[in-house]
Protein backbone atom coordinates (compact mmCIF):
# COMPACT_ATOMS: atom_id res chain seq x y z
CA UNK A 1 0.00 0.00 0.00
CA UNK A 2 1.87 3.41 -1.07
CA UNK A 3 1.84 6.20 1.33
CA UNK A 4 -0.81 8.50 0.04
CA UNK A 5 -3.12 5.41 -0.26
CA UNK A 6 -2.28 4.62 3.82
CA UNK A 7 -3.12 7.96 4.42
CA UNK A 8 -6.75 8.25 3.05
CA UNK A 9 -6.98 5.11 4.45
CA UNK A 10 -6.27 6.82 8.02
CA UNK A 11 -8.40 9.88 7.37
CA UNK A 12 -11.63 7.63 6.10
CA UNK A 13 -11.15 5.75 9.63
CA UNK A 14 -11.20 9.09 11.54
CA UNK A 15 -14.06 10.22 9.66
CA UNK A 16 -16.09 7.31 10.18
CA UNK A 17 -14.65 7.37 14.10
CA UNK A 18 -16.46 10.80 14.09
CA UNK A 19 -19.49 10.23 12.45
CA UNK A 20 -19.82 6.90 14.94
CA UNK A 21 -19.00 9.11 17.91
CA UNK A 22 -20.52 11.94 17.24
CA UNK A 23 -21.28 14.17 20.10
CA UNK A 24 -23.29 11.68 22.42
CA UNK A 25 -24.66 13.53 24.96
CA UNK A 26 -25.60 11.76 28.52
CA UNK A 27 -27.24 14.58 30.91
CA UNK A 28 -27.12 13.35 34.18
CA UNK A 29 -29.76 15.34 35.55
CA UNK A 30 -28.83 15.92 39.06
CA UNK A 31 -26.69 18.74 38.07
CA UNK A 32 -27.74 19.34 34.76
CA UNK A 33 -24.14 18.47 33.46
CA UNK A 34 -24.05 17.00 30.01
CA UNK A 35 -20.74 14.96 28.67
CA UNK A 36 -19.44 14.79 25.37
CA UNK A 37 -16.45 12.75 23.50
CA UNK A 38 -15.47 13.27 19.95
CA UNK A 39 -12.42 12.77 18.32
CA UNK A 40 -9.40 15.31 19.01
CA UNK A 41 -10.34 18.55 16.67
CA UNK A 42 -6.37 19.16 15.92
CA UNK A 43 -4.08 16.25 14.92
CA UNK A 44 -0.81 17.26 17.17
CA UNK A 45 1.04 13.85 17.57
CA UNK A 46 2.77 11.40 14.79
CA UNK A 47 4.14 8.21 15.10
CA UNK A 48 6.14 6.67 12.37
CA UNK A 49 3.51 3.77 10.94
CA UNK A 50 4.45 0.43 10.38
CA UNK A 51 4.45 0.30 6.34
CA UNK A 52 6.67 3.44 6.50
CA UNK A 53 4.16 6.36 6.00
CA UNK A 54 2.90 9.10 8.79
CA UNK A 55 -0.02 8.78 11.13
CA UNK A 56 -1.64 11.79 12.47
CA UNK A 57 -3.20 10.78 16.10
CA UNK A 58 -5.80 13.14 17.28
CA UNK A 59 -5.09 15.22 20.52
CA UNK A 60 -6.80 13.94 23.58
CA UNK A 61 -7.52 16.47 25.47
CA UNK A 62 -10.90 18.02 28.23
CA UNK A 63 -12.92 20.88 28.52
CA UNK A 64 -15.36 22.59 31.29
CA UNK A 65 -17.68 25.13 30.41
CA UNK A 66 -20.32 26.16 31.88
CA UNK A 67 -21.44 29.53 34.48
CA UNK A 68 -19.75 30.90 36.90
CA UNK A 69 -20.24 34.33 38.76
CA UNK A 70 -19.84 37.39 36.04
CA UNK A 71 -15.77 37.98 35.87
CA UNK A 72 -14.52 35.53 38.29
CA UNK A 73 -11.97 33.35 37.96
CA UNK A 74 -12.39 30.08 37.39
CA UNK A 75 -9.41 27.63 38.73
CA UNK A 76 -8.94 24.00 36.83
CA UNK A 77 -7.21 21.37 39.31
CA UNK A 78 -5.89 17.98 38.16
CA UNK A 79 -6.01 15.18 40.86
CA UNK A 80 -5.69 18.31 43.53
CA UNK A 81 -2.72 20.34 41.71
CA UNK A 82 -3.44 23.51 40.10
CA UNK A 83 -3.35 23.09 36.11
CA UNK A 84 -5.18 26.46 34.56
CA UNK A 85 -7.50 29.27 35.31
CA UNK A 86 -9.88 31.61 32.94
CA UNK A 87 -11.67 34.74 33.48
CA UNK A 88 -15.56 34.47 32.96
CA UNK A 89 -17.16 36.61 30.76
CA UNK A 90 -19.68 40.02 31.93
CA UNK A 91 -22.38 37.06 31.58
CA UNK A 92 -20.42 34.49 34.07
CA UNK A 93 -19.70 32.21 30.66
CA UNK A 94 -16.49 30.35 31.21
CA UNK A 95 -14.88 28.22 29.11
CA UNK A 96 -11.22 25.50 29.94
CA UNK A 97 -9.71 23.12 28.10
CA UNK A 98 -6.39 21.04 29.21
CA UNK A 99 -4.44 18.81 27.06
CA UNK A 100 -4.23 15.30 28.76
CA UNK A 101 -2.15 12.42 27.15
CA UNK A 102 -3.53 9.74 28.13
CA UNK A 103 -6.77 7.49 28.44
CA UNK A 104 -7.47 7.03 32.13
CA UNK A 105 -9.87 8.02 35.25
CA UNK A 106 -9.09 11.24 36.47
CA UNK A 107 -10.71 13.78 39.26
CA UNK A 108 -10.60 17.07 37.94
CA UNK A 109 -11.78 20.07 40.32
CA UNK A 110 -13.11 23.41 39.55
CA UNK A 111 -13.77 26.35 41.63
CA UNK A 112 -14.56 30.01 40.75
CA UNK A 113 -13.21 32.95 43.05
CA UNK A 114 -15.88 35.92 42.99
CA UNK A 115 -14.58 39.78 42.33
CA UNK A 116 -13.95 40.20 46.25
CA UNK A 117 -12.08 37.15 46.11
CA UNK A 118 -14.37 34.58 48.49
CA UNK A 119 -14.22 31.06 47.02
CA UNK A 120 -16.93 28.90 46.13
CA UNK A 121 -17.23 25.17 47.39
CA UNK A 122 -15.28 22.94 44.87
CA UNK A 123 -16.88 20.93 42.25
CA UNK A 124 -15.06 17.64 41.61
CA UNK A 125 -15.87 15.42 38.13
CA UNK A 126 -14.59 12.34 38.28
CA UNK A 127 -13.59 11.48 34.48
CA UNK A 128 -13.21 8.64 32.10
CA UNK A 129 -10.72 10.21 30.02
CA UNK A 130 -10.60 9.05 26.37
CA UNK A 131 -7.25 8.98 24.29
CA UNK A 132 -7.37 10.70 20.62
CA UNK A 133 -11.09 12.51 22.25
CA UNK A 134 -11.77 15.46 23.29
CA UNK A 135 -14.33 14.91 26.31
CA UNK A 136 -16.42 17.87 27.38
CA UNK A 137 -18.46 18.36 30.47
CA UNK A 138 -20.80 21.28 30.10
CA UNK A 139 -23.63 22.58 32.23
CA UNK A 140 -21.50 23.33 35.35
CA UNK A 141 -22.98 26.04 37.47
CA UNK A 142 -21.07 26.99 40.99
CA UNK A 143 -23.22 27.43 44.22
CA UNK A 144 -23.08 31.36 45.68
CA UNK A 145 -20.35 32.79 47.75
CA UNK A 146 -21.54 34.31 51.02
CA UNK A 147 -20.69 36.17 53.82
CA UNK A 148 -22.25 37.83 56.72
CA UNK A 149 -21.45 41.00 59.07
CA UNK A 150 -21.65 39.58 62.30
CA UNK A 151 -20.92 36.47 63.75
CA UNK A 152 -23.06 37.28 67.32
CA UNK A 153 -26.13 39.10 66.49
CA UNK A 154 -28.30 41.40 69.56
CA UNK A 155 -31.87 39.28 68.94
CA UNK A 156 -33.07 42.59 68.26
CA UNK A 157 -30.98 43.17 65.51
CA UNK A 158 -30.12 41.83 61.68
CA UNK A 159 -28.08 40.65 60.06
CA UNK A 160 -26.73 41.34 56.89
CA UNK A 161 -26.17 38.68 53.69
CA UNK A 162 -24.13 39.05 50.79
CA UNK A 163 -21.93 37.06 48.14
CA UNK A 164 -22.23 36.42 44.43
CA UNK A 165 -23.84 33.72 42.41
CA UNK A 166 -24.90 33.56 38.82
CA UNK A 167 -26.16 36.42 36.77
CA UNK A 168 -29.87 37.89 37.88
CA UNK A 169 -30.86 34.51 39.41
CA UNK A 170 -33.06 33.92 42.56
CA UNK A 171 -31.13 33.07 45.65
CA UNK A 172 -32.23 31.43 48.57
CA UNK A 173 -30.79 32.50 52.49
CA UNK A 174 -31.21 29.44 54.50
CA UNK A 175 -31.39 30.21 57.98
CA UNK A 176 -30.98 26.70 60.74
CA UNK A 177 -30.85 26.17 64.23
CA UNK A 178 -33.49 26.58 66.96
CA UNK A 179 -35.51 27.53 63.80
CA UNK A 180 -35.41 27.24 60.30
CA UNK A 181 -36.52 29.95 57.97
CA UNK A 182 -35.84 30.84 53.81
CA UNK A 183 -35.78 34.22 52.23
CA UNK A 184 -35.10 35.37 48.88
CA UNK A 185 -32.88 37.81 47.19
CA UNK A 186 -32.46 38.41 43.61
CA UNK A 187 -28.90 38.80 42.36
CA UNK A 188 -28.18 41.84 39.77
CA UNK A 189 -26.01 41.96 36.93
CA UNK A 190 -23.05 41.45 37.82
CA UNK A 191 -24.07 38.59 40.07
CA UNK A 192 -23.73 40.70 43.63
CA UNK A 193 -26.45 39.79 46.48
CA UNK A 194 -27.36 41.66 49.76
CA UNK A 195 -30.31 41.29 52.05
CA UNK A 196 -30.34 42.76 55.82
CA UNK A 197 -32.49 39.69 57.98
CA UNK A 198 -33.67 40.79 61.01
CA UNK A 199 -33.45 38.04 63.58
CA UNK A 200 -35.96 39.48 65.36
CA UNK A 201 -38.22 36.29 66.33
CA UNK A 202 -35.44 33.75 66.23
CA UNK A 203 -34.61 32.28 69.48
CA UNK A 204 -31.20 32.92 71.18
CA UNK A 205 -28.47 30.30 69.92
CA UNK A 206 -26.67 29.27 67.30
CA UNK A 207 -27.03 28.97 63.85
CA UNK A 208 -25.79 28.29 60.65
CA UNK A 209 -26.21 29.62 57.56
CA UNK A 210 -26.02 29.16 53.32
CA UNK A 211 -27.58 30.29 50.46
CA UNK A 212 -28.55 28.22 46.95
CA UNK A 213 -29.92 28.80 44.35
CA UNK A 214 -33.71 28.03 44.54
CA UNK A 215 -34.47 24.31 43.48
CA UNK A 216 -30.87 23.83 43.16
CA UNK A 217 -29.20 21.31 45.52
CA UNK A 218 -25.78 22.69 45.70
CA UNK A 219 -25.20 24.89 48.42
CA UNK A 220 -22.54 28.05 49.11
CA UNK A 221 -19.93 27.58 52.20
CA UNK A 222 -22.02 27.54 55.76
CA UNK A 223 -21.55 29.90 58.11
CA UNK A 224 -22.22 30.00 61.84
CA UNK A 225 -23.94 32.48 64.06
CA UNK A 226 -24.92 33.31 67.34
CA UNK A 227 -27.82 34.91 68.33
CA UNK A 228 -27.95 36.40 71.82
CA UNK A 229 -27.55 39.68 73.78
CA UNK A 230 -24.83 41.39 71.84
CA UNK A 231 -23.75 42.09 68.49
CA UNK A 232 -20.25 41.16 67.32
CA UNK A 233 -19.17 42.52 64.07
CA UNK A 234 -16.22 40.69 61.92
CA UNK A 235 -14.77 40.86 59.08
CA UNK A 236 -16.00 37.54 58.20
CA UNK A 237 -14.42 36.34 55.42
CA UNK A 238 -15.15 32.67 56.30
CA UNK A 239 -12.06 32.96 58.81
CA UNK A 240 -13.84 30.15 61.12
CA UNK A 241 -13.82 27.65 58.83
CA UNK A 242 -14.55 24.47 60.67
CA UNK A 243 -11.13 22.70 61.02
CA UNK A 244 -9.43 25.66 60.07
CA UNK A 245 -6.65 24.86 62.93
CA UNK A 246 -3.94 27.63 62.10
CA UNK A 247 -6.51 30.24 60.74
CA UNK A 248 -5.05 30.51 57.46
CA UNK A 249 -8.95 30.76 56.00
CA UNK A 250 -8.41 28.20 54.22
CA UNK A 251 -8.68 24.22 54.49
CA UNK A 252 -6.33 21.83 52.93
CA UNK A 253 -3.61 19.48 54.00
CA UNK A 254 -2.25 21.42 56.89
CA UNK A 255 -5.35 21.27 58.38
CA UNK A 256 -6.10 17.52 57.34
CA UNK A 257 -2.54 16.92 59.05
CA UNK A 258 -3.87 18.27 62.42
CA UNK A 259 -6.56 16.40 62.38
CA UNK A 260 -5.66 13.08 61.41
CA UNK A 261 -2.77 13.89 64.59
CA UNK A 262 -5.75 13.54 66.75
CA UNK A 263 -7.88 11.17 65.12
CA UNK A 264 -9.21 8.74 68.12
CA UNK A 265 -7.16 10.69 70.55
CA UNK A 266 -9.00 12.14 73.17
CA UNK A 267 -9.60 15.40 74.52
CA UNK A 268 -8.76 16.99 71.34
CA UNK A 269 -9.22 20.89 70.19
CA UNK A 270 -11.86 23.04 69.80
CA UNK A 271 -11.00 24.28 66.21
CA UNK A 272 -10.39 20.18 65.02
CA UNK A 273 -13.64 18.79 66.57
CA UNK A 274 -16.21 20.08 63.93
CA UNK A 275 -18.90 18.77 65.36
CA UNK A 276 -18.20 19.18 69.16
CA UNK A 277 -18.62 15.78 70.48
CA UNK A 278 -15.00 15.85 71.73
CA UNK A 279 -13.77 12.75 69.87
CA UNK A 280 -12.40 13.39 66.24
CA UNK A 281 -13.65 10.73 63.90
CA UNK A 282 -14.89 10.41 60.60
CA UNK A 283 -17.67 13.39 60.57
CA UNK A 284 -14.89 15.37 61.41
CA UNK A 285 -13.06 14.67 58.37
CA UNK A 286 -15.63 14.45 56.44
CA UNK A 287 -16.79 17.92 57.57
CA UNK A 288 -13.38 19.13 56.62
CA UNK A 289 -13.77 17.88 53.30
CA UNK A 290 -16.92 19.87 52.73
CA UNK A 291 -14.56 22.88 53.38
CA UNK A 292 -11.87 21.89 51.39
CA UNK A 293 -10.28 24.60 49.79
CA UNK A 294 -8.44 23.30 46.88
CA UNK A 295 -4.71 24.82 47.18
CA UNK B 1 -26.05 14.12 17.68
CA UNK B 2 -28.23 11.88 19.67
CA UNK B 3 -29.80 13.17 22.54
CA UNK B 4 -29.97 11.24 25.89
CA UNK B 5 -32.40 11.69 28.75
CA UNK B 6 -31.19 10.64 32.03
CA UNK B 7 -33.17 6.77 32.90
CA UNK B 8 -34.58 8.35 36.03
CA UNK B 9 -34.85 4.68 37.76
CA UNK B 10 -34.50 4.93 41.17
CA UNK B 11 -32.21 2.59 43.14
CA UNK B 12 -30.12 2.93 46.34
CA UNK B 13 -26.97 3.67 47.09
CA UNK B 14 -24.56 0.57 46.97
CA UNK B 15 -21.01 -0.55 47.75
CA UNK B 16 -20.13 -3.87 45.41
CA UNK B 17 -16.94 -5.75 45.59
CA UNK B 18 -15.69 -6.77 41.87
CA UNK B 19 -13.37 -9.37 41.39
CA UNK B 20 -12.11 -11.89 38.78
CA UNK B 21 -14.15 -15.24 38.56
CA UNK B 22 -11.14 -17.33 38.81
CA UNK B 23 -7.52 -17.24 39.84
CA UNK B 24 -4.27 -19.82 39.67
CA UNK B 25 -2.59 -20.32 42.89
CA UNK B 26 0.62 -17.93 42.62
CA UNK B 27 -1.00 -15.43 41.12
CA UNK B 28 -1.53 -11.75 41.62
CA UNK B 29 -5.31 -10.23 41.00
CA UNK B 30 -7.28 -7.00 41.67
CA UNK B 31 -10.28 -6.47 43.64
CA UNK B 32 -11.73 -3.04 43.10
CA UNK B 33 -14.39 -1.75 45.83
CA UNK B 34 -17.18 0.75 43.52
CA UNK B 35 -19.46 2.80 45.27
CA UNK B 36 -22.77 3.14 43.04
CA UNK B 37 -23.93 6.62 44.74
CA UNK B 38 -27.16 7.08 43.36
CA UNK B 39 -26.37 10.68 42.40
CA UNK B 40 -25.66 11.30 46.22
CA UNK B 41 -22.39 13.47 46.80
CA UNK B 42 -20.08 11.57 49.61
CA UNK B 43 -16.56 12.92 50.65
CA UNK B 44 -15.46 10.14 53.73
CA UNK B 45 -15.27 6.47 53.27
CA UNK B 46 -14.39 4.06 55.80
CA UNK B 47 -14.30 0.49 55.11
CA UNK B 48 -12.86 -3.48 56.49
CA UNK B 49 -13.34 -6.23 53.93
CA UNK B 50 -13.39 -9.46 55.34
CA UNK B 51 -11.03 -11.86 52.96
CA UNK B 52 -9.98 -15.74 53.08
CA UNK B 53 -6.57 -15.22 54.92
CA UNK B 54 -5.90 -18.87 54.40
CA UNK B 55 -6.60 -18.78 50.68
CA UNK B 56 -5.05 -15.16 50.09
CA UNK B 57 -2.45 -12.83 50.99
CA UNK B 58 -3.13 -9.25 50.85
CA UNK B 59 -0.63 -7.55 48.54
CA UNK B 60 -0.83 -3.84 48.41
CA UNK B 61 -3.45 -1.54 46.59
CA UNK B 62 -2.95 0.71 43.88
CA UNK B 63 -4.48 4.67 43.14
CA UNK B 64 -4.36 4.67 39.35
CA UNK B 65 -7.99 5.05 37.87
CA UNK B 66 -9.51 5.66 41.51
CA UNK B 67 -10.40 8.08 44.02
CA UNK B 68 -10.00 7.56 47.38
CA UNK B 69 -6.80 8.55 47.44
CA UNK B 70 -6.20 11.01 50.69
CA UNK B 71 -6.33 8.54 53.27
CA UNK B 72 -6.42 8.53 56.91
CA UNK B 73 -5.86 4.89 57.12
CA UNK B 74 -4.46 3.28 53.92
CA UNK B 75 -5.17 -0.05 52.66
CA UNK B 76 -3.97 -2.77 55.20
CA UNK B 77 -4.61 -6.33 56.46
CA UNK B 78 -5.27 -6.64 59.81
CA UNK B 79 -5.45 -10.60 60.21
CA UNK B 80 -8.96 -11.51 57.83
CA UNK B 81 -9.59 -7.74 56.70
CA UNK B 82 -8.38 -5.24 54.81
CA UNK B 83 -9.04 -2.08 56.49
CA UNK B 84 -8.86 1.45 54.87
CA UNK B 85 -10.85 4.67 55.63
CA UNK B 86 -10.28 8.41 53.53
CA UNK B 87 -11.63 11.56 52.11
CA UNK B 88 -12.48 12.91 48.65
CA UNK B 89 -12.07 16.93 49.27
CA UNK B 90 -15.48 18.38 47.74
CA UNK B 91 -17.17 15.48 47.32
CA UNK B 92 -18.26 12.99 44.52
CA UNK B 93 -21.21 11.05 43.53
CA UNK B 94 -19.89 9.34 40.14
CA UNK B 95 -18.06 8.26 37.42
CA UNK B 96 -18.76 10.81 34.38
CA UNK B 97 -18.19 8.33 31.57
CA UNK B 98 -19.40 9.73 28.08
CA UNK B 99 -19.88 6.44 26.72
CA UNK B 100 -22.59 5.75 29.60
CA UNK B 101 -25.81 7.22 29.87
CA UNK B 102 -25.89 8.08 33.58
CA UNK B 103 -22.78 8.16 36.41
CA UNK B 104 -21.22 5.34 36.41
CA UNK B 105 -20.36 3.97 40.21
CA UNK B 106 -17.55 5.29 41.42
CA UNK B 107 -14.24 2.94 42.00
CA UNK B 108 -12.91 4.10 44.83
CA UNK B 109 -9.95 1.53 45.81
CA UNK B 110 -7.86 -1.10 44.17
CA UNK B 111 -6.87 -3.69 45.76
CA UNK B 112 -3.93 -6.68 44.91
CA UNK B 113 -3.68 -10.17 46.24
CA UNK B 114 -1.89 -13.29 45.73
CA UNK B 115 -3.92 -16.80 45.73
CA UNK B 116 -1.94 -19.10 48.06
CA UNK B 117 -4.38 -22.30 48.32
CA UNK B 118 -7.51 -23.83 46.16
CA UNK B 119 -10.30 -23.27 47.16
CA UNK B 120 -13.42 -20.73 46.91
CA UNK B 121 -12.64 -17.21 48.79
CA UNK B 122 -14.54 -14.69 49.52
CA UNK B 123 -15.13 -11.02 49.97
CA UNK B 124 -17.34 -9.77 52.72
CA UNK B 125 -18.16 -5.91 54.07
CA UNK B 126 -17.75 -5.99 57.48
CA UNK B 127 -18.38 -2.14 58.38
CA UNK B 128 -18.71 0.27 55.34
CA UNK B 129 -19.37 3.85 55.94
CA UNK B 130 -20.15 6.09 53.62
CA UNK B 131 -20.47 10.01 54.88
CA UNK B 132 -22.35 12.65 52.42
CA UNK B 133 -20.55 16.30 51.42
CA UNK B 134 -23.40 18.25 53.41
CA UNK B 135 -20.69 20.11 55.93
CA UNK B 136 -22.08 17.48 58.70
CA UNK B 137 -21.00 14.19 58.01
CA UNK B 138 -24.66 12.74 57.57
CA UNK B 139 -24.29 8.88 56.61
CA UNK B 140 -25.20 7.74 53.61
CA UNK B 141 -27.79 4.55 53.09
CA UNK B 142 -26.46 2.43 51.17
CA UNK B 143 -26.46 -1.80 50.31
CA UNK B 144 -23.58 -4.16 51.02
CA UNK B 145 -22.38 -6.90 48.13
CA UNK B 146 -19.30 -8.47 48.16
CA UNK B 147 -17.64 -10.78 45.56
CA UNK B 148 -16.13 -14.58 45.23
CA UNK B 149 -13.69 -15.81 43.26
CA UNK B 150 -12.44 -19.53 42.56
CA UNK B 151 -9.04 -20.23 43.22
CA UNK B 152 -7.87 -23.24 41.01
CA UNK B 153 -4.40 -25.03 40.70
CA UNK B 154 -2.39 -23.90 37.82
CA UNK B 155 -2.22 -27.07 35.52
CA UNK B 156 0.95 -27.99 34.08
CA UNK B 157 1.92 -26.42 30.36
CA UNK B 158 -0.44 -23.71 31.28
CA UNK B 159 2.30 -20.32 30.02
CA UNK B 160 2.38 -17.70 32.42
CA UNK B 161 1.87 -15.30 29.60
CA UNK B 162 -1.57 -16.78 29.12
CA UNK B 163 -4.00 -14.11 30.26
CA UNK B 164 -7.20 -15.89 32.25
CA UNK B 165 -10.44 -14.26 32.34
CA UNK B 166 -9.41 -11.19 33.71
CA UNK B 167 -6.95 -12.01 36.56
CA UNK B 168 -3.08 -11.00 36.42
CA UNK B 169 -1.17 -13.53 35.91
CA UNK B 170 2.36 -12.18 36.15
CA UNK B 171 2.59 -9.06 38.96
CA UNK B 172 6.19 -7.56 39.85
CA UNK B 173 6.93 -4.43 41.34
CA UNK B 174 10.39 -3.05 40.26
CA UNK B 175 9.54 0.69 40.34
CA UNK B 176 10.17 2.61 43.33
CA UNK B 177 7.37 5.36 45.05
CA UNK B 178 7.06 8.86 43.74
CA UNK B 179 9.59 11.02 44.87
CA UNK B 180 7.98 13.08 47.84
CA UNK B 181 8.11 16.27 50.07
CA UNK B 182 8.55 16.29 53.56
CA UNK B 183 6.54 19.26 55.19
CA UNK B 184 7.23 20.54 58.86
CA UNK B 185 3.93 22.41 60.31
CA UNK B 186 5.14 24.75 63.29
CA UNK B 187 3.24 24.50 66.31
CA UNK B 188 1.96 27.97 67.19
CA UNK B 189 2.70 29.23 70.87
CA UNK B 190 -0.35 28.18 72.49
CA UNK B 191 -1.17 25.41 70.48
CA UNK B 192 -1.80 22.09 72.04
CA UNK B 193 -1.26 20.55 68.76
CA UNK B 194 2.44 19.90 69.02
CA UNK B 195 5.15 20.76 65.46
CA UNK B 196 4.73 17.92 62.65
CA UNK B 197 6.15 16.01 59.52
CA UNK B 198 3.77 15.29 57.39
CA UNK B 199 4.80 13.35 54.23
CA UNK B 200 2.76 11.56 51.28
CA UNK B 201 3.17 9.47 48.25
CA UNK B 202 2.48 7.35 45.75
CA UNK B 203 3.24 3.74 44.85
CA UNK B 204 1.71 3.41 41.42
CA UNK B 205 2.46 -0.98 41.09
CA UNK B 206 1.32 -2.03 44.70
CA UNK B 207 1.27 0.74 47.09
CA UNK B 208 2.81 2.46 49.54
CA UNK B 209 3.10 -0.36 52.92
CA UNK B 210 4.76 1.64 55.37
CA UNK B 211 7.02 4.37 56.36
CA UNK B 212 10.18 4.87 58.44
CA UNK B 213 12.19 7.35 60.07
CA UNK B 214 15.88 7.42 60.62
CA UNK B 215 17.08 10.83 63.09
CA UNK B 216 20.63 11.23 61.85
CA UNK B 217 22.29 7.98 61.89
CA UNK B 218 20.33 6.11 64.39
CA UNK B 219 18.13 2.78 63.50
CA UNK B 220 15.30 2.76 61.14
CA UNK B 221 11.35 2.93 62.93
CA UNK B 222 8.27 2.50 61.34
CA UNK B 223 6.54 5.88 61.46
CA UNK B 224 3.08 7.36 60.08
CA UNK B 225 2.16 10.37 59.03
CA UNK B 226 1.70 13.09 59.87
CA UNK B 227 4.31 12.35 62.76
CA UNK B 228 5.11 15.24 65.98
CA UNK B 229 8.42 16.01 66.45
CA UNK B 230 10.83 17.38 69.56
CA UNK B 231 12.75 20.10 68.88
CA UNK B 232 15.90 19.59 70.57
CA UNK B 233 18.97 22.23 71.02
CA UNK B 234 20.46 22.00 67.63
CA UNK B 235 19.30 20.99 64.08
CA UNK B 236 18.37 17.23 63.63
CA UNK B 237 17.83 15.84 59.79
CA UNK B 238 15.52 13.28 59.86
CA UNK B 239 14.66 11.18 56.73
CA UNK B 240 12.04 9.50 56.19
CA UNK B 241 11.58 6.37 53.89
CA UNK B 242 8.93 5.33 52.03
CA UNK B 243 8.38 1.45 51.03
CA UNK B 244 6.10 -0.29 48.71
CA UNK B 245 5.21 -3.55 49.28
CA UNK B 246 8.01 -5.57 46.90
CA UNK B 247 9.93 -3.37 49.18
CA UNK B 248 11.14 -0.85 46.74
CA UNK B 249 11.46 2.12 48.33
CA UNK B 250 12.39 6.27 48.46
CA UNK B 251 14.02 8.73 50.62
CA UNK B 252 13.73 11.75 51.52
CA UNK B 253 15.14 14.25 54.13
CA UNK B 254 14.51 17.44 55.94
CA UNK B 255 16.52 19.79 58.80
CA UNK B 256 14.55 20.05 61.29
CA UNK B 257 16.24 23.69 63.13
CA UNK B 258 17.35 23.79 67.05
CA UNK B 259 15.50 25.29 69.17
CA UNK B 260 17.53 27.97 69.54
CA UNK B 261 17.78 29.06 65.60
CA UNK B 262 13.90 28.35 65.89
CA UNK B 263 12.99 30.63 69.19
CA UNK B 264 15.10 32.62 70.24
CA UNK B 265 17.24 33.00 66.63
CA UNK B 266 20.62 34.15 68.29
CA UNK B 267 23.83 32.90 68.31
CA UNK B 268 25.08 31.24 70.99
CA UNK B 269 27.51 34.60 72.27
CA UNK B 270 24.20 36.87 71.73
CA UNK B 271 22.54 34.65 74.21
CA UNK B 272 25.85 34.33 76.73
CA UNK B 273 25.70 38.15 76.55
CA UNK B 274 22.07 38.42 77.05
CA UNK B 275 22.51 36.18 80.89
CA UNK B 276 25.33 38.21 81.47
CA UNK B 277 23.17 41.68 80.98
CA UNK B 278 20.12 39.75 82.69
CA UNK B 279 22.22 38.80 85.62
CA UNK B 280 23.50 42.30 86.39
CA UNK B 281 20.19 43.70 86.44
CA UNK B 282 18.73 41.79 88.91
CA UNK B 283 21.80 41.97 90.85
CA UNK B 284 21.04 45.67 90.79
CA UNK B 285 17.31 45.35 91.44
CA UNK B 286 18.20 43.35 94.26
CA UNK B 287 21.03 45.73 96.08
CA UNK B 288 18.78 48.83 95.76
CA UNK B 289 16.00 46.74 97.81
CA UNK B 290 18.70 46.36 100.48
CA UNK B 291 19.08 49.71 100.25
Amino acid sequence: MCKNQFRKLISFTLLLSTLFCLPIYSVFADEDVSISASVGDVPVQQSNAPSGGVVFIPKTSVRFSGLAYPKSEVFLLKEGKFQTFVTADDLGNFNITLEEKYSENVLYSLYAKDPKGNRSLLLNYPLVVYGGYVTYLSGIEFSPTINIDKSEVYFADSITVSGYGLSNTNVEIVISGKNKTTFNVLTKQDGSYSRSISVLGLEKGDYSIYTRYVDNKKISNILRFIVGDSTKYKNYELSNLPGDCNSDRVINLVDFSILAFWYKKSDPPVCADANGDKIINLIDFSVLAFYWSGQ
Amino acid sequence: MILFCLAGKAHAASVFIDTPNKSNTGEYFEVLVYADLDKESINSVDMSISYNSDLLLFSGYKNKDTFLKMWIDPPRAERDKVIFSGIIPGGVSGLFDANKKELAPLPLVKLIFKAKKTGKAEFVFQKSSLLKNDGLGTPLVHTEKGGVILITEKVGNTKVEEVTDGAEIFYTDKTPPLPFEIILIDSSLFSRTPPMIVFDTEDLDSGIKEYKMKVNDRDWSIVNSPLPIKLNFYPNTITIRAVDYYDNYKDQTIIIPGFTSKYFRFSIAELIIMVILGGSLIAYILHKNKE
